[in-house]
């Protein structure tokens, strides 16, 4: 595809980072925390609004030549290797960017009112800009190597907000699981570059994808090991099994860090990183099941932890998990605009969700435990409204935003060329889990009667919260131990919640079901049309008709009511049953409490044994014996040549003229002789 | 000749004049300013930062514009990439240098005015001796930049070690300034004796290629001679032995300007001369380059191992970076050639960062020289230690900083070079470049991880010293990040050398003892 350059394009990345530099430099001693989030929040609305200008300018052009490109840059350039910091917008990267800049200005501006009096408040918007700037370069860069440094970028960031209350020890543990568990992601898609670029000649994604446009190429073991080794990368990023670990973790940062990277977009980057690279994973069919499976088990395992625990937030993250795995189903299935889809809707409600939770959390005065929580309904109603509407985008609603993208990634489940029918029971069990956890939360959190804190609770929470001092208070919610009656955020707050809620309503009609309403109803697909042309993967023929689209349309929204009844028969109808099935059934349930005791094996099988080994083998023997033996002789040895090069160093000129004439003989002589 | 003849284009001379004119200027304001040597100062640093700035723009804008050569003043004068380049970056460390020279010169409470002028006139020969189209414009280019360095490394007047510093520059100095001389008398009789006796590079180096491959002794010897007086300047061993003396005497501005520009000049004249055109393997001394480069990189490296001085390990350090610059010479290809101005322009930037970090934290009678003067420094001055810090990583070839790209390009081009040991010669490089890790990172390890034991000095910091740290650190990290538009522009500039050559290649063929070409000037003489 031919682009045509544009010079806006830098400014977007570069806003935010003019303002994470303003506020990390200045922020401390010169910046008031008005003049803080007006620097972030305007950074972020001149991106957003810049994207915006984008956007249009892209709907202006023909779809075939859809593309804008600037050369900021060059950056690498050795031999036949060419790495510039390029950026280039297209349909896919131009989504990325307004759910980027347009979501994270809402959680920037509900940040003001969260973390409202923080002592770090400077610091936390100049990470909040580092991200989104990390996050852009990851979208919009036009080669692998800057889409790696955004990579790396992000999870910088995520590292420094998972940690930001780092004086408490659990924080900062958090945030360095993830960034370890990362680390071994990074490694297989810094190894999947290489391996491409050995294969490709190139790791620009334009010269990619153009190279395997058409016939199927010559080296495809070396493309199959290349799609894996990035697929790593992408578990790692995006939270797939075995690299999950680390995100429900990573909800000891502050609510907005989770609804925006943890959420909305960073976890995402996996899935994009695929669709960027449809070409590869269109050839790679090896590496296409991986993902399709992958995808499924985690959407399914991941589901089934939230289905009893207790933390708002956790639940919240497990379902994240849960539903990166359905966007890796797409991703495998071949539906990679279906997947771009779901990705869209599910940064809507899952950012309006994180954002709930966050503010029932302040609310509720720190405190996470939903048992505690209860019929809050009453006190706050927009908090309420909002997250209500999202509920009914993620269990799959008709005509919520996530009905639709939902079903259509479970109809390529079954119905794609590369899809199974396995992958797709896999994949309707967790829709399922799903409705019936999100609506627990519903009637645990604002249905029913207000259970309220018990006051040693309620003064724990007060002091030890998060270190950070006074902070996400405005003072309204009962300090000093009497009954207190929880209260709607401010505005900062509620308005984002409003918006995103909105768009969880109907940010479905971008993507109406084609096999039923014709081809021209799903805009998303002829959006994307362009730049997926190339890897075309069909339904089987038997999934042609409306009919079988209709009827597994159907058969979802059986599924996900299905759910929801249960969830009303249990918290509702029979409130005392949950707790007699957890005696009845103590072996599992405990289980699934203690999310299958993950962490516990990957501490016995990995951590342990690689801490061991390194210090009784690689240190105590190699390290010492070996390696320490022969630099040692080695630099001793240097350092004595160095120290008799020294005595050869006088300070007597004439000696110094000497060694010149005498160097200056040999050379005339040598060179002479051998004439 | 008549002065239409001399083809007066001062257009091209304009950075060389405005250095000059600065110069004079400086020296007028020590007798017609009427204010405490203090402000004297300032305006004076002031002049000269300005001055080289205006005449580094002035080269890069205007003069860097049109590609291509042109010659003037009687075919002496060129102007072409290879000389925008590098006097970009001579001009560039001479604005630096002069803001660094504010701050000793006040702890030493010298007048400037002589200093500084010193200062703009050395910088004046090299601007000269970079764009010598002849080799008697070089000998008058090399001479211009250095009797004020011999001067200058002696400023320090009442110290004996300086004036030691002073003294065997200029003997020293003097005797490579003669093999030099010699040389160029030589290659003038081998001009004769081909028909057409001249000291024009491009007369010389067309008639070498034409005698070629049964090149007479006499060019072999003038050869090496001229050759040799060029790395005299570079400190490529063996004739390296004045400069951990010398370095260590002079006032720390002045070792920052002597270790990077003259350096950048000399690499100039030796492209100049040597590089692209085969002249150096017709000379044979491509052999000699080869010992040169081998000796020269051991031996900066090895011996800068076992210093306890701070400035004298930067000393052998700056030797041992003359020999991986001087490995792009003996490549030879348009890759190494590139390398070779890429790494001339790092190694200028992160070395200056380097010094003007032990200026910030010296003082009178209490000089940084000594490893064990740095300790704890990261508590004391974080800012500082940061960017001392960051240039030894450079200096090192750590990514992605600038001098680790410059370490790629130089290795990458001997590696695909194509000449016998290539490959040995690179591994070489990257294990000596591996030995000066240790050093290196013993000044980070210090400043770092060892508590302080003297008291902090109480002192004024310098704006201006402060000021050519910060850029020249921000060099170093800038051109890191994005090496590949750097390289680019060294590229293109480089080019110039390949297009003269190839401008001489007809010549050759033609084999006539006639009028040979360098530009698309007509015939001259």
């Amino acid at each position: 595809m031919q682009a045509s350059p544009s010079n806006l394009l830098v400014l977007i990345p570069l806003l935010p980072l003019v303002g994470a530099i303003l506020n990390g430099v200045l922020g401390r001693r010169f910046l008031k925390p008005a003049a803080v989030h007006t620097i972030a929040c305007g950074a972020m609305a001149g991106a957003a609004l810049l994207s915006w200008a984008v956007f249009f300018q892209l709907v202006g052009m023909e779809p075939e030549g859809r593309a804008l490109s600037q050369e900021v840059f060059a950056w690498i350039r050795i031999g036949s290797f060419h790495a510039d910091y390029a950026l280039w917008v297209d349909p896919l990267s131009a989504v990325m960017c307004l759910i980027i800049t347009n979501i994270g200005f809402l959680i920037h501006l509900y940040s003001v009112g969260y973390m409202q009096g923080d002592p770090s408040y400077y610091r936390f918007f100049a990470y909040l800009n580092l991200f989104v700037f990390a996050m852009l370069n990851l979208v919009m860069g036009d080669n692998l190597l800057v889409m790696f440094f955004g990579w790396e970028g992000v999870g910088l960031c995520s590292y420094l907000l998972i940690g930001f209350w780092f004086s408490e020890e659990a924080n900062a543990v958090a945030g360095k699981k993830a960034f370890v568990t990362n680390r071994v992601g990074d490694f297989g898609f810094a190894l999947g570059t290489m391996l491409l670029f050995a294969a490709l000649g190139t790791v620009g994604f334009q010269e990619i994808n153009h190279q395997l446009a058409g016939a199927a190429p010559p080296s495809k073991g070396l493309l199959e090991a290349a799609a894996l080794l990035l697929f790593l990368g992408a578990c790692g990023k995006s939270a797939q099994i075995p690299l999950y670990v680390w995100l429900p973790d990573a909800m000891a940062g502050p609510t907005p860090v989770s609804a925006l990277i943890h959420a909305a977009t960073m976890v995402t980057a996996g899935v994009y990183m695929i669709a960027r690279l449809n070409g590869l994973y269109f050839h790679a069919e090896l590496a296409s099941q991986v993902v399709l499976w992958i995808g499924a088990a985690t959407a399914l395992f991941a589901a089934t932890i939230g289905l009893v625990q207790n933390d708002i937030k956790k639940v919240l993250a497990y379902s994240t998990v849960s539903q990166l795995g359905f966007m890796f189903v797409a991703m495998g299935a071949g539906a990679y605009a279906t997947g771009m889809f779901h990705l869209m809707t599910h940064a809507f409600f899952k950012a309006c969700l994180f954002l709930g939770s966050g503010s029932v959390i302040m609310a509720m005065h720190h405190e996470q435990d939903m048992r505690y929580y209860g019929g809050l309904r009453k006190f706050m109603p927009w908090t309420y409204r909002t997250f209500l509407v999202a509920t009914l985008a993620i269990a799959g609603v008709p005509f919520f935003a996530g009905f639709f993208s939902k079903d259509e990634i479970l109809l390529w489940a079954l119905g794609s060329e590369r899809g199974h029918a396995g992958a797709w029971l896999l994949a309707s069990a967790a829709a399922l889990c799903t409705a019936f956890y999100m609506f627990r939360i519903l009637h645990m959190t604002f249905w029913g009667e207000y259970r309220g804190l018990p006051p040693e609770r309620l003064h724990a929470h007060g002091h030890d919260d998060h270190g950070g001092g006074g902070h996400g208070g405005d003072g309204g919610h009962g300090h000093g131990g009497g009954a207190f009656v929880p209260k709607e955020s401010p505005w900062t707050v509620t308005v984002p919640l409003v918006v995103l809620a909105a768009l969880s309503a109907v940010g479905g009609f971008l993507g109406l079901p084609a096999g039923l309403l014709g081809h021209h109803a799903n805009l998303l697909e002829g959006w994307y049309e362009p730049i997926f042309a190339h890897s075309h993967v069909s339904l089987q023929h038997a999934f042609h008709n409306p009919g079988a689209e209709a009827g597994l349309m159907a058969l979802s929204v059986a599924v996900a009511a299905a759910g929801i009844a249960l969830s009303f028969y249990l918290y509702r109808t029979r409130p005392a049953l949950p707790g007699e099935l957890a005696k009845r059934f103590a072996v599992p349930y405990r289980v699934l409490l203690q999310k299958y005791s993950v962490d516990e094996a990957y501490e016995a099988g990995i951590i342990r044994p690689i801490l061991v080994g390194s210090r009784e083998v690689l240190w105590k023997v190699v390290d010492v014996v070996a390696i320490d033996g022969l630099v040692n002789l080695v630099g001793g040895g240097l350092k004595a040549l160095g120290r008799g090069l020294g005595r050869l160093q006088t300070g007597d000129a004439q000696v110094y003229a000497m060694w010149m004439t005498g160097g200056l003989t040999v050379a005339v002589l040598v060179t002479i002789a051998i004439l | 000749m008549t002065p239409n003849d001399l083809d007066l284009r001062w257009g091209l001379m304009v950075p060389e004049l405005l250095v000059l004119l600065a110069g004079v200027l400086v020296l007028l304001v020590d007798t017609t300013v009427k204010a405490p040597d203090q402000d004297r100062r300032g305006i004076q640093t002031g002049i000269s930062t300005l001055a080289c700035l205006a005449a580094a723009g002035y080269t890069a804008v205007v003069l860097g514009s049109t590609s291509g050569t042109r010659t003037g003043f009687g075919e002496l004068f060129v102007v072409d990439g290879l000389a925008v380049w590098f006097k970009s970056v001579v001009l560039l460390s001479a604005a630096l240098a002069s803001l660094m020279s504010e701050r000793w010169l006040r702890n030493h409470r010298l007048t400037s005015g002589g200093f500084i002028a010193l200062l703009l006139f050395s910088t004046a020969g090299m601007l000269y001796m970079v764009s010598a189209a002849d080799l008697v414009m070089l000998f008058l280019g090399l001479e211009i930049m250095s009797i004020p360095l011999y001067v200058l490394a002696a400023s320090e007047r009442r110290n004996a070690r300086a004036v030691e510093a002073g003294l065997k520059y200029l003997v020293l100095g003097s005797l490579a300034t003669g093999f030099l001389l010699f040389g160029i008398s030589l290659l003038y009789g081998f001009t004769g004796l081909m028909g057409q006796p001249s000291t024009c590079i491009a007369d010389v180096v067309a008639a070498v290629l034409r005698s070629a491959p049964d090149v007479p002794a006499l060019a072999v010897g003038g050869g090496i001679l001229l050759f040799v007086g060029m790395v005299f300047k570079v400190g490529a061993v063996p004739f390296h032995m004045w400069t951990p003396d010398v370095y260590e005497g002079s006032p720390m501005s002045i070792t920052a300007f002597m270790s990077v520009a003259v350096k950048a000049t000399a690499f100039a004249a030796i492209l100049r001369v040597f590089g692209g055109s085969g002249v150096l393997e017709a000379l044979r001394l491509h052999d000699l380059l080869f010992a040169l480069c081998a000796l020269t990189m051991v031996v900066g490296n090895v011996a800068a191992l076992a210093q306890s001085s701070v400035k004298r390990m930067l000393a052998w350090s700056s030797v041992a970076h003359a020999g991986y610059i001087l490995l792009g010479v003996l490549a030879g290809t348009q890759d190494g050639l590139a390398a070779v101005l890429f790494y001339s322009l790092g190694y200028a930037a992160m070395n200056i960062a380097a010094f003007g970090v032990l200026v910030h934290l010296s003082e009178k009678g209490h000089e940084v020289e000594r490893l064990d003067q740095l300790r704890g420094i990261a508590t004391r001055v974080p800012l500082q230690a940061a960017i001392l810090a960051v240039s030894m990583l450079s200096l090192m070839g750590m990514p992605p900083l600038v001098g680790f790209w410059g370490k790629l390009y130089i290795f990458r081009a001997v590696v695909f070079a194509d000449f016998p040991g290539h490959i040995a010669i690179a591994v070489l490089g990257v294990l000596m470049s591996a030995v000066s890790a240790y050093y290196y990172l013993r000044v980070v390890v210090v400043s770092y991880m060892s508590d302080a034991t003297a008291p902090a000095p109480a002192h004024r910091p310098s704006f201006g010293n402060g000021l050519a740290t910060a850029t020249a650190a921000a060099l170093t990290v800038l051109i890191g990040l994005a090496p590949g538009a750097f390289l680019a522009l060294a590229r293109d500039s480089a080019e110039s050398l390949r297009a003269s050559s190839a401008a001489v290649a007809p010549a050759v063929d033609a084999s006539t003892a006639t009028a040979v070409a360098v530009s698309p000037q007509p015939p001259r003489r």
